[in-house]
């Protein structure tokens, strides 16, 4: 599909994009509809999604059905100094290892654990995504003025409602508007979202039903439908969900976006070109500021050179590759502290939405494992004047029972044969044989759920990614992470913890969530309703943001409202690096949608 | 050698099972070639010697109770196996204590069993019907 030719750099184009993922995609589909000479270049590899690599992996972490596989048989992990493209895995983010360069690709030095991954490869990340599209909330674009805290974005919900509706069509989200009209989310008169929304699981309406009544705060503690790029009726010859239960790594029906169909969408134009296999490395500044071309590096022939020169750059790799490449750009005619970086912002407020999961047993069968990952949440607490104060989030109700948490339905399997308790549903360590395990597995398994509270994080300086020195397989150095988690999060935590020991108790629901944590991604959210000290595992959502902030001035910020760079006015940095601060919507269907605009933008500034 | 009918009764699944079992020839196969290839053909014999005599109605766990450590292991890496598609890491013909399961292969994990037993089917297969999560749980033994 896509060009491993390394004699690209013969050809002269009018716009690069660095990184083939949901943005780049939508920003090169929309340019080459236009007309307009496009080449997307990609460091990973153009592999298909590999439906018996991921059955048949052993350890069913998000990155195993991409290439190139990250760790040996029993887990091991392949040393990231050898790997030309390397990417952070789940497995190099564990307790051991996160602060080894040897196993971890980031290199980490606290003092906690950034706990979110990524891939490399052509459709980036969104190849294995949930597909979850909520809105971000009027409140979250003015965070200073409505709550004193943080910054405010340089544009409104207002601003951004038309390109939410315009990548809400891209993306074939399911949704209903009425339904989503809360805390000031506004939708244009008469519009409907490309799809209905997908069927709420028989979980999500037990939940729904037992909460009824239940309020925090004196808020009505309300289930609703969760919008998401995953199809509920087919349409146009593409499939609907059938409720595989793995939109993450894979959906085996093509049911969820994927960045691939706009790849191929663009690629059709004639105009756009896709090029894998060759890693950006330097971006070379000439007179005015203006970047001239981009230094590519082939990653698997010993790191061949090219350079690429065209008219704009737009670099879209992802929130911390965008921030490596800038960085990489230093020096040698170019700034000392890296491109984009006048505001010396570039790299600072890393974000994530660290999540608090919560498990228990229901006191009867709710339908586990079945289902898209999650149908509904509980999304009332994403707003309110609490967040002058404390973190907002939003509580994802998981389908799939302790898959998450634990590792089920293998965990409880091998416990109850073997006669151990790893899962904690053994406790009388017993070793079942005959009728006695299965009816014993399908009572445990059936009853399962768990609970995902995503926080909103703040943004701070001091959360920061720059280059390590440590290098990758290619002697490019690998992200250094500095991580924190500020006061203001931490109490949004509490807060969570407190609310998922209520829920449990309204459900009937027997909690099993660890709550004495010694991994060293753990938070103390003070004492239970027993009055012992509660320690509680965060987890990283993979939503990755702010390193190159946009805002109101060069002096505070990286890029301005369009993602356009302060510093050089034909250079481009987009994703959700951009955004100032990180509310509690997971971030493609905003990021999505600051694309469109952009490339809007870009293309009215082109026929000018 | 009637691994399907072993394999059930060490599960305890009716005769309602067997259609699930007769679908699933390959990871049979490739589970009696493996304890096989790892030598264990004498210790699955004295397993299946076991059944027979005890019959399909005994109770599989009072059985494998009175069972030496390397033919109870075998019982256990059937189940793990038809349960889990996996294979349970075996040390100098014991379970080892810090035991992992590979997973025997992509059909293999199609065809696990856990899943069935509630109605659900192994996590990256399409499930039957128009939104089936929607319906009440079906457990299934």
């Amino acid at each position: 599909m896509t060009k491993p030719d390394p004699s690209i750099g013969d050809e002269h184009y009018e716009v690069v994009i660095i990184g083939s993922g949901l943005s780049g995609a939508l920003i090169a589909a929309r340019l080459g509809e236009v007309g307009i000479h496009t080449l997307v270049v990609e460091a990973g590899k153009d592999a298909a999604d590999n439906l018996d690599a991921f059955h048949g992996a052993s350890i069913k972490i998000p990155s195993a059905p991409f290439p190139p596989r990250a760790h040996g048989l029993g887990g091991d992990l392949r040393d990231p100094s050898y790997e030309p493209v390397g990417r952070p895995v789940v497995l190099s983010l564990g307790e051991e290892s996160w602060r080894d360069p040897s196993q971890s690709y980031y290199v980490q030095s606290g003092p906690l654990p950034f706990a979110s991954s990524y891939e490399r490869l052509v459709g980036g990340t969104t190849r294995s995504w949930m597909g979850i599209s909520l809105r971000m909330l009027p409140s979250d674009f003015r965070m200073r003025e409505r709550f004193g805290r943080f910054a405010d974005w340089p544009i409104d919900y207002q601003a951004i409602s038309p390109w939410y509706e315009a990548a809400e069509g891209a993306l074939s989200v399911s949704g209903e508007a009425a339904e989503q009209s809360y805390a000031g989310i506004e939708f244009a008169p008469g519009y409907a979202y490309p799809q209905p929304p997908l069927a709420p699981s028989w979980l999500d309406g037990e939940v729904r039903r037992r909460l009824s009544g239940l309020q925090l705060d004196g808020i009505d503690v309300a289930v609703r439908t969760t919008p998401s790029a995953r199809r509920s009726r087919t349409a146009k010859g593409a499939p609907a969900c059938e409720g595989s239960s793995s939109c993450i790594p894979l959906c085996p029906t093509g049911a969820r976006f994927s960045p691939l169909t706009i790849l191929a969408a663009a690629q059709k134009t004639g105009k756009v070109t896709v090029a894998s296999g060759w890693v950006a490395s330097r971006l070379h500044m000439g007179d005015g500021g203006v970047i001239e071309k981009v230094t590519l590096m082939r990653s698997d022939a010993g790191g061949v050179k090219r350079q690429v020169r065209a008219k704009q750059f737009i670099v879209a790799a992802n929130a911390i590759e965008s921030v490596r490449l800038l960085m990489m750009s230093r020096g040698q005619g170019n700034p000392d502290d890296g491109l984009a970086n006048g505001s010396g912002q570039l790299g600072r407020n890393l974000m994530d939405h660290p999540m608090l999961v919560s498990w228990g047993l229901m006191p009867e069968p709710v339908g586990a494992y079945r289902g898209p990952l999650a149908t509904s949440g509980i999304e009332v607490f994403r707003d309110g004047a609490f967040r002058q104060t404390r973190s907002a989030f939003r509580v994802e109700i998981g389908n799939t029972g302790w898959n998450f948490p634990i590792g089920d339905p293998d965990t409880t399997t091998l416990d109850l044969i073997r006669g151990t308790n790893t899962s904690g549903l053994n406790p009388s360590h017993e070793a079942l044989a005959g009728s006695a395990l299965t009816l014993r597995l399908a009572n445990l398994l059936s009853r399962q759920f768990h609970l995902s509270f995503e926080l909103e994080q703040s943004p701070q300086e001091t959360n920061r990614v720059t280059l390590s020195d440590q290098c990758d397989g290619l002697g490019l150095p690998r992200p250094a992470i500095v991580y924190d988690l500020c006061a203001y999060t931490r109490a949004g935590f509490v807060h969570a913890a407190d609310l998922s020991a209520r829920i449990h108790a309204r459900l009937g629901s027997i909690d099993y969530t660890n709550t004495n944590s010694t991994h060293p991604a753990s938070v103390d959210v003070g004492p239970g309703v027993d009055g012992r000290p509660r320690r509680i595992r965060y987890f990283g959502a993979g939503h990755i943001g702010g390193t190159f902030r946009m805002g109101e001035s060069a002096r505070h910020s990286v890029v301005d409202e369009w993602q356009r760079s302060w510093d050089h006015r034909n250079l481009f940095i987009v994703g959700s690096g951009s955004f100032p601060t990180f509310g509690t919507a997971n971030p493609s269907l905003t990021i999505a949608a600051l694309c469109l605009r952009t490339v809007d933008r870009v293309i009215n500034e082109w026929r000018a | 050698m009637n691994l399907q009918r072993l394999s059930a009764w060490l599960l305890g699944l009716p005769d309602s099972w067997s259609i699930m079992f007769a679908q699933r020839g390959e990871l049979a196969d490739a589970l009696l070639k493996h304890l096989i290839a790892e030598g264990h053909h004498a210790d699955l014999q004295d397993l299946q010697d076991r059944f027979e005599t005890v019959g399909q109605t005994a109770d599989a766990a009072a059985v494998l109770a009175t069972l030496d450590d390397s033919t109870r292991s075998i019982a256990r890496t059937i189940m793990v196996a038809w349960l889990l598609g996996r294979y349970l890491a075996f040390e100098t013909g014991q379970l080892s204590e810090s035991v992992h399961a590979s997973v025997m292969g992509p059909e293999a994990y199609r065809q696990s069993l856990v899943w069935h037993l509630i109605g659900a089917t192994p996590m990256g297969v399409p499930q039957d019907g128009t939104d089936p999560w929607a319906a009440p749980p079906r457990v299934v033994v």
